[in-house]
Formats: structure tokens, sequence, C-alpha cells
């Protein structure tokens, strides 16, 4: 297989337009900005990540003693949900993949305001300084809820953690925004709605939750810090107020919230399916239409976390039956990729691999989140393992194994190099079988009353917690390994030609890595990107 | 290019239109505030926000261009609206529904209250007796048995047992109509048998009946003065109570101080039964110093049962009394069995597990209360 | 960026044209202005919850506002709507003289409508009308009532900060007016503040009735 040698290979491109730090941190192009998105999330997964090995190995009860106290094992747990929420799932995919990617694939040369994107990722920053300089002092141990009362009386630093997500929710905000009018404003021509790429339709959907939602979330936080600052009262009993309101507040962003981290993800399936099974996608309306629908449904259910919590019967009903019908649009995303596949020629790389981690594991996360909608089911499932489980499968099921996706997907692109096939699916293996090593002892775990957020369980719980700490050994050896096989690529790896995997979609049409402005000259779309015809099953791949 | 003949979008709002709309709205503020001097009820706020909408669309309209501008944007600034309205009326279906006592509003209903609505309740009659058995069977069978003979599912963890309706000795109150009334109304203090006064007055009615007519020994007629006692006027034809289906909170504050249980911080010193051999090397004593600090809280000093318990871990109305650690029950019987019982606790019992303790230490427990066993 | 004089205006690459800018960059505005909608909402939802529950109350307490500064403050803020709308069609007019007029017009109602608020949470804080655990005033008994003013405070609070802001960004504005960067050809950041502050106008048309008339 002839690659061009780096001497041809050499052309400006995005990478070496301009050089010296200074040239990255007052970059105004998307690519780098997208860049900095996926190593600066990256950095903060492998943060929440230790914090998740700590809990693991906490409950793996070596000689039934203890490693750390039980006030330190709450903020162990508040610390990696908060920034796993907060600075890694929500951000990853539109933060990193989405800047990159999005303006090349509806061939424009920058999203609408680059300035802002650029202002987005500081303000991120800023925001994870916050949540971050809260560990060095006294910490949170609220849990990443915040459930009030506790979150007023408890004496750690909880207001920094909130600051940090309040500011952190802004660069969530400025970016929905900018893809939305990206989308809206920017489209090269010929590029109707209907040939839209489903990423794009994704990210869109996905945009539109993140500039309705955070907001609330920036007020709900705001009157948590008053609350405890002033004691304002909106949830205290004493004076008239309701725990349980700000439930009702706090939950209004964050169902949406797990939305924003899962419908990207399918962005990228959609994208990556088709190709690597060199058939066009099935269902392209449904799939489309789907993501609107998820995002609208996404709005009316969040009183499902909040069944045991004093809530009114009449909630809890009204809920639990809008809950169920999320799982419809869902179901149609998932059979149209399995259409997709049926009688294509599939080719098991790297992005495909994870594409059907993703089918698996998001299917059982998603099925457990019917279970946890049936409200009989529900009162004795809160608060135990079998939640913790049903939200690991889909946010680490769903939106990891999109963002590994679309990583070895889009790699080529990004970087204009090859990682090693071989090594990405020995990765892929390890956190496949560890992931499922982890986490499925914990629905079992669940469903015979082990607690969630509790530093000790009964001795007859040991064996499976046991399991679950080493599956949590093989996930850390496997995402260590992408690392490193990944750094090499990107410095050394084999030059990666415009069009890897024989695409059709914009991004392909143009260099690896691209230039400074995405096309040399400006596209005109001319057909639907799912074009595959049977005769067109070669790939040049990654040999 | 011509900001003024080209497309709509670059609209220069003209002069006398800008002072038109802004006109408009000082005046619609006089009127909003001259209309709220006036008492008009619930229109009050209707009529303000009337006002304020119109006021709003005309800023958002001309002065803002909606009016002049692509659609697009219209909506996208109209739909933030729809999911507001979504976040509060989906909080309503939460906020404005819970039914407890200490949330009134409009939108609540009113709390079932008043008296009686039936003639002489305080006479059997068959409508009363299958009216009660209804709602034994919704209230009652838990603890009392489908048929009431105090055989529950939840009886078995209760001390006292519920009663025995078909038994005529034992009952706490005494059989007589009025005071199977103060029973439903008032629970028995001490026990697990709580107050329903939260049923209306015509249901508890009902269920007096019906546990009456579960016995068909005699039964002492009750007096005026004995209805009178438990606030039931006979001369009144429904009895005359108007109470609220509400627990008034002093008398619940009475039921519910009740004694705390002692609590022992100290060993004391014990004489030991005959033939009870200390182990040697300071480990004698073990057994109760371990019975002091875990278990003598609620079996009592010398294991002899009979204390009160309010409170038990996640039980914040236990309502419980102990029995004694005699040689009969099940979990003395042996070593092994004892071992059981104190890891595990008791299925069915509020007799918690303790799974600290070692093999070493159950033995010297064992051996302790053994000792000291009372019959 | 742009001369008011030459009338050029060099709009950023990656858009095909002026117009396009201007276009993406008021959408841009429409979309920020929606969450702000959804911010101030949570309050407004509050707001609604808290007044179901307690209607009396709200009652009692709503009449231990400054009705009269709180129209005053209404028709201030009304006129200063007015005068950015004039700001604008200035502008847009190439008329530069009263386009500075009525930008400095609109900061100083602006600045009025501070001073006003300053006054009445004066005398808030001297009747012990304050939030939350604060609240010491006598006549007021009801035992909720610090509740209304917590909401009285946090809405009414949280507006003003945007009417700072807004200030901020009118004064900005102003100093580019006046350099001449503005003009029939380019005017999109007087017309996108000007939405910033019609919007601050319209959440006041909403919170006036909503605490002062009937609460």
């Amino acid at each position: 297989m002839a690659y061009p040698s780096a001497a041809t290979h050499t052309g400006d491109n995005y990478l070496n337009h301009s050089k010296g730090l200074m040239s990255w941190l007052k970059t105004l192009d998307h690519k780098r900005i997208g860049l900095m998105y996926l190593f600066t999330v990256l950095a903060f997964f492998l943060i929440g990540g230790i914090f998740a090995l700590i809990i693991r190995l906490e409950l793996f009860k070596m000689g039934g003693s203890h490693l750390i106290d039980a006030n330190t094992y709450n903020k162990m747990f508040t610390y990696h949900g908060a920034i796993m929420v907060f600075l890694v799932i929500i951000p990853a995919i539109p933060g990193a993949l989405g800047n990159f990617i999005l303006p090349v694939l509806v061939g424009a040369k920058d999203v609408a305001f680059p300035r802002l994107n650029l202002a987005s990722y500081y303000i991120f920053v800023m925001g994870a300084i916050f949540a971050v300089a809260a560990l060095f002092l006294r910490g949170a141990d609220t849990g990443w809820t915040f459930y009030t009362p506790y979150s007023i009386r408890t004496n750690t630093t909880v207001i920094l953690v909130l600051t940090g997500a309040f500011i952190a929710g802004f660069s969530s905000i400025l970016t929905g925004l900018n893809f939305i009018v990206t989308v809206h404003k920017l489209r090269a021509p010929g590029l109707t709605w209907a040939r839209l790429p489903l990423f794009i339709w994704a990210i869109y959907a996905t945009s539109i939750i993140q500039v309705l939602a955070t907001p609330v979330l920036a007020i709900t936080l705001l009157l948590l810090i008053m609350e405890r600052v002033l004691g304002i009262g909106i949830f205290d009993p004493k004076l008239g107020g309701d725990p349980v309101l700000f439930q009702h507040f706090f939950w209004f962003y964050s169902h949406p919230a797990v939305y924003i981290m899962i419908l990207p993800a399918m962005g990228v399936i959609s994208e990556v399916i088709p190709v690597f099974s060199r058939k066009p996608i099935f269902g392209y309306k449904a799939i489309a239409y789907s993501s609107f629908g998820i995002a609208l449904i996404a709005f009316i259910v969040w009183g499902h976390h909040m069944f045991v919590s004093g809530q009114s019967e009449f909630a809890n009903f009204v809920f639990s039956l809008l809950t169920m019908f999320v799982a419809v649009p869902t179901g149609v995303k998932v059979f149209s990729w399995v259409g997709t596949m049926f009688k294509g020629s599939i080719h098991f790389n790297a992005p495909m691999l994870y594409a059907f981690g993703f089918l698996e594991l998001f299917m059982i996360g998603g099925l457990t989140g019917v279970f946890l909608a049936t409200l009989a089911i529900n009162v004795h499932m809160t608060d135990t393992y079998f939640v913790v489980a049903h939200f690991h499968y889909v946010m680490v099921g769903g939106t990891l194994m999109g963002l590994m996706a679309g990583i070895h997907y889009w790699f080529p692109k990004m970087f204009g190099r090859m990682y090693s096939e071989k090594a990405a699916q020995i990765a892929f293996w390890l956190i496949i079988i560890g992931f499922n090593v982890t986490f499925f002892p914990q629905f079992i775990l669940g469903a015979q009353g082990m607690p969630r957020r509790y530093w000790t369980y009964i001795p007859e719980f040991t064996t499976l917690n046991r399991i679950s700490t080493v599956g949590s050994w093989l996930i850390a050896a496997g995402f260590v390994y992408a690392a490193v096989y990944l750094y090499k690529g990107m410095k050394r790896g084999k030059l990666a030609p415009a069009n890897p995997w024989n695409g059709l979609t914009l991004e392909w049409q143009t260099p690896s890595p691209p230039p400074h402005e995405n096309f040399h000259e400006t596209p005109v779309v001319t057909s639907w990107p799912y074009d595959y015809l049977p005769e067109n099953t070669t790939m040049i791949g990654n040999s | 290019m011509e900001p003024h003949t080209e497309k709509h979008h670059h609209h220069i709002l003209p002069t006398k239109v800008a002072l038109g709309i802004g006109g408009t709205l000082l005046f619609l503020t006089f009127v909003t505030v001259w209309i709220a001097g006036f008492d008009l009820g619930p229109l009050n706020f209707t009529v303000a926000m009337i006002v304020a909408t119109i006021k709003a669309l005309l800023v958002a309209l001309f002065f803002m261009n909606l009016y002049y501008d692509r659609k697009e944007n219209a909506v996208i600034f109209a739909a933030s609206f729809l999911f507001l309205i979504i976040f509060i009326v989906l909080t309503a279906t939460d906020l404005f529904f819970r039914g407890d006592v200490y949330v009134k509003g409009p939108l609540m209903a009113a709390a079932p209250s008043s008296g009686s609505k039936l003639k002489k309740p305080w006479i059997a009659t068959p409508e009363l007796v299958a009216k009660g058995k209804q709602l034994f069977q919704q209230q009652c069978v838990s603890c009392h048995g489908v048929e009431g003979k105090g055989d529950g599912p939840a009886a078995s963890a209760l001390n006292p047992r519920p009663r025995n309706f078909h038994v005529s000795e034992g009952w706490k109150n005494g059989r007589k109509v009025s005071m199977i009334f103060k029973t439903l109304k008032e629970g028995i203090p001490g026990s697990s048998m709580a107050s329903y006064a939260t049923l209306h007055i015509d249901d508890r009615w009902a269920l007096v009946h019906y546990v009456g007519s579960l016995n068909s020994d005699s039964v002492p007629v009750d007096s005026a003065d004995d209805f009178k006692k438990v606030g039931v006027d006979i001369t009144q034809e429904s009895g005359g109570a108007t109470e609220v289906a509400t627990i008034p909170l002093d008398f619940a504050m009475e039921r519910v101080a009740v004694e705390e249980p002692k609590v022992i911080t100290q060993a004391h010193e014990y004489t030991f039964a005959e033939g009870y051999v200390p182990r040697p090397e300071g480990t004698a004593g073990m057994g109760s110093q371990i019975y002091q600090v875990s278990c003598a809280q609620c079996h009592g000093d010398k294991a002899q049962g009979g204390v009160k318990v309010k409170k038990l871990g996640g039980f914040t109305h236990a309502y419980v009394t102990t029995l004694p650690l005699s040689s009969e029950r099940e979990g003395m019987k042996s070593q092994d069995a004892f071992n059981q019982v104190v890891i595990q606790g008791l299925p069915g019992h509020l007799m918690p597990g303790n799974g600290q303790l070692s093999s070493a230490e159950l033995r010297e427990l064992y051996q302790f209360i053994r000792s000291v066993n009372v019959k | 960026m742009s001369n008011l004089e030459t009338g050029v205006h060099h709009h950023a690459h990656h858009f095909a044209s002026a117009d396009d800018e201007f276009e993406a960059s008021k959408q841009g505005m429409w979309i920020f202005l929606v969450t702000e909608v959804l911010m101030f909402g949570g309050l407004f939802v509050a707001y609604g919850i808290f007044r179901g529950l307690y209607p009396e109350m709200f009652h009692a307490a709503h009449k231990f506002l400054a009705v009269k500064m709180g129209a005053l403050n209404t028709v201030v803020l009304i006129s200063s709507s007015l005068t950015m709308a004039l700001a604008v069609s200035s502008t847009q007019k190439g008329d530069r003289k009263k386009a500075v007029l009525f930008l400095i017009t609109t900061f100083v109602l602006a600045c009025c409508f501070l001073v006003v608020k300053y006054f009445e949470y004066s005398h808030k804080f001297h009747d012990g009308l304050l939030p939350g655990q604060f609240f010491h005033n006598e006549e007021l008994k009801d035992p909720k009532a610090p509740l209304f003013f917590s909401l009285y405070f946090m809405m009414t609070g949280l507006h003003g900060v945007h009417v700072l802001i807004g200030m901020g960004v009118i004064a900005w504005v102003l100093r580019r007016t006046v350099k001449g960067e503005f003009g029939p050809q380019f005017y999109t950041p007087v017309e996108l503040v000007g939405f910033y502050w019609h919007f601050v106008d319209l959440v006041w048309i909403y919170l006036f009735p909503l605490l002062y008339l009937v609460g």
C-alpha cells in the first residue's frame, strides 16, 4: 500500500499554519480549539477516573479494612461524579469532535462566532479551575447532585464547586449557540437539510438542549449559593420553602443534560456505521427526526429522578408515563442502525468496533432505564447500585464509546496520521470486557439491595464488589494503552490519505489534516452523503 | 447597499412609530397601575398579565424588530416560553398535589372535615358492618390479619402482638363500643397501634362495628357518659363531633413524647450464675462488656427484656418492647443458633444483625447471657 | 473594522457577505436571549409555585412594596427602551449626533433606574423587610413572609445586575459610536445591544405587576 511520502505530503495545514504556544492559545481556528478541548477533557477524564479507581479500591475491602474514612469516601464520589459529568461527558463530543468537524461537515470555513468559540474554551477552563480548587480545600461531599438540605448545611467548600459548574455551564451554552447559528447560516451551497450528515442533526438537537436547559442550572446553582450564604429560604421548610423544589430545578437541567451527553454519541455512531458497513444509512429521516423527538421528550421527564423524594403521587404517575415515551425515538435509532448493517459489508476497524460496543452497552443501559422508569420497580431500586450500573452503561457505554469511535474515525483527519489498528483492537477489548466486568455485577448488587454512595456493605456483597473492582483495573489498562498508541500515532503514525475510510461526507473531500480554511475551494454539495453503492466495498482502511 | 429599499431585516423603525409605541407603553403602564387600585378578585391578576403581555409584544415586535424581521428569530424566541411553561406545569403537578397537611393553597382540596353524616352511628347496622369490613381489609389486615385474629404479616415483629378480636381477653381499653372508638381515635400508646384519627369519623364508626362483630361474647352497654368521655354526644343525631380529619398537634406531641429508653453507659458489676467459669487472662467479663455496649440498651441489664424501644436505626417509629433472652428462645439453644441470630439479625423482627463480632467474642457473649438468664 | 465616512466594513472571512454576518450575529443574540428567558424563567417558576401555595401571604407581603417607586422605574425603563430604539434608527440613518445623544440618554435613564432601586432597597433594609433569615419586620406577621422578600430581592436583584451590565455595554457602544465606527453599512453591535436592553425592559414589564401590583 503506497502512502504518499512525507515530502509530497507536506502542505499548509491547520497544524503547521502558525507556530508557537501563543498561536494555539490565541487561535480562532475551530480545529485547534477542538483539539484543546480534546486534550483538556481527556486530562479531566484521567483525574475523574482516578477517583473512580479509589472508590472501587475502597469497595474491594482487602482484609476487611478501610482505605479511607467515610467522609473522604463521600468526597471521592462527589468529585468523581462532578468532574465526569460537568468536565468530561457533557463537553467531550460537542467540544472536541463537534468543534473540530462540524464546520468541515457543513462545508464552512469556521463556526459562526470564532472568538466566542475561544471564549467558550477559556470559560470552560475557568469553571474547571474553580471546581478543582475545591479539592485542595475542604472539598465537597454532597454528591454531584447537591441535594438540599445537606448541601446547605455541610461545611465543605460547596460554593467553589457550584461556582465552577455555574461558569462551565456558560461554556456549554455558548458552544450550543455557536453551533445552531453555524448550521443555520454557514452551510455550503447545495447542502440542504435533507443532505445534512446525521452527526450534524445530532449536534444541532444537542445544541438546542444546551441552550434551553443549561440556564436553568445556572439559576439553580445561584439559588443554592444564595441559600447557603443568605439563607433566603426557598428550599427551607421552616421559612415556607421546599427542599424538593431544589430537585425540580436541578433535574430540569440535569435530565436534558444526559441527552446532551448521548445525542452527539448517537450522531457519531450514525456516521460510522454506514461507512464501515458500506451501505446507506437505514431510516435517515427517522434518525434525524428522532433526535428532535429525544430532545423534546428530554424536557418533560425529569421527575423520574424524584420518585421517592416525597413528590406527589400524581407527579409520580405523570413522570413515569412520560418517561416511557423516550424509549420510542431511541428504539427507532437502534433499529435503524441495525437495519443499516443488515446485508452490509462490515469492516471491523476500530471505529466500527466501538460502534458495536456502543450498541451492546447502550442497549443494556437503555433497557434498564425502562426498568427504572417503572414506578413500582423504581421505589426498590432507587439509590441502589442498580441505578449506578444503569447510568454508567448509558454514559460510559454510550457516550464514551461514541467518543472513542469518533476519535478513531476522525483521527486521520485531525492528525494526518494513522494509529496502530492492532493496538486499537487490543485496547477496545480490554475496555469492553473491563466495562462489563465492572458494571454488570452492579445490576445484581443493586437488585439485591446494596445502596449507592455507601462506604461499606454487608459481607454477602463482597464477591461481586471485588469482581467489579477488578473490572475497573481492566478499563484503566485499556484507556492507558489507548492513550499510548494514540499518542504514538499522532507523532509517528503512517501518513494518512485524505479519505482512508472511503467516506462520502465533506470532511473526506479535503486533505488530512485540513488546511487552515478547511477547504481549498468552497465545496458545492450535490448529493446525499450516504450513497454507498454495493460495488463501493473497498476501503483503504488501516492495515 | 441601501438599507431602506433592500431586504426587510435592515428595516429602520420610523421615528413616528417609535414614539407611538413608546407612548402606548407608558399609557398601558398607567392603565395597569390604575386598575390594580381596584379589587377585582382573581381578575386583577388576569388583567395585569394581559396588559403586561401586550406591552411585551409591542417591545418585541417593534423595538426588537420581530414584526419586520425573518420569522426564524421570532420562532426561536417564542419557543423558549414553551419550555418555561413545561417547567412550571410539570413542577406544579408535584407541588400543588401533595396532599400534605401543612401545605395549603387554593388549588389544594380542603381537608375533609366536620362531623358524621350518619344517624346514631354508635348503633351497629349491617351496612356499617359491611363497610367496616371493606375498610378493615385496607387499613388493618397487615397487623390484625385477614380475619382479625391478630396474625397479619407484620404481626410477628410486634410486641405486644396485635389484638385477636375473636378472643375476649386482653383488650387494652376493653370491648365497649365507646372504647373501640377511643382506640381507633387515639391508638394505644406504647404499642404499635397508631391513631387512625385521619380516617373520616364515619369510616371509624364502620370499623368499630365490624371489629365488634367479630366477637360474639356479650359486651357491656355504654352509658351516655362513656360516650361523652370519647367526644361523642349521643343526644345529637350524628354524635355531635365536628372533628377535622387531622391529628391535633398537641395530641400528637403528647403521644409521641414516650419516655426514652434508659441508656446504660457504664459497665456494671455482675454476679455470675453458679457454674460460670470466667476465662483466664483478663477475658473475664468480656462477654458482659460486649453485652453492655451492644445489647443492654434494648434487652435490659440482665437480659430480662421488657424494654420499650421507640427508635431503632432507620425506624423512627419502632414502638416495640423487647423480649427476655431466656433459654427457650431459639437463638439461645446453641452457640451456632446464637451466632446466626446475632450476625444476621432476626428476619421479620426488628432485631438488627451485628457482623462485627469475632467468634471468640460471640462465645463470650453467649456464655454471659446464659449465665444471667432470667426466666 | 469599519469606518462611517468611507462606509466600508470588512466582514469576517468565513461569512460570504456582510449581510450574512449581520443575520448570523442577530440570530446569535436571539439565542442568547432565549437563555436569559430560561434563566429568569426559573425565578418566575419559583414565584409561581410559592404564590400558588401561599396566596394570602403574597397578598399581605406585597403591600409593603413601594408601588410608586416601582411604577416610576417602569416609566424610566420604558423611556430608556424608546431612546435605545431611536439610537439604533439614528445609527441606521447615519446621524451620529443623534445616535450619541440617544445612547447617552439611555445610559442616564438606566442610572436613574438604579438610583430609584437604591432608595427602594434602603427602605426595605430599614424596615427589616429582608430575605430569608434576615427578615425582621414586626408588622408583617406571616411566618412565611421572608420567602416573599427572598423572591423579591432575588428577582429584582438579578434584574438589577443585568441593568448594570447593560449600562456597561451601552457605554462600550457609545464609545465606538463617538469614534465613528458605525453607520448605515455597519451597525450590528448597536442593534444587538439594543436587543439586550429591550430584553431587560421585557423582564421588568413582567416583574413589576407580579411583585408590586398583584402579589
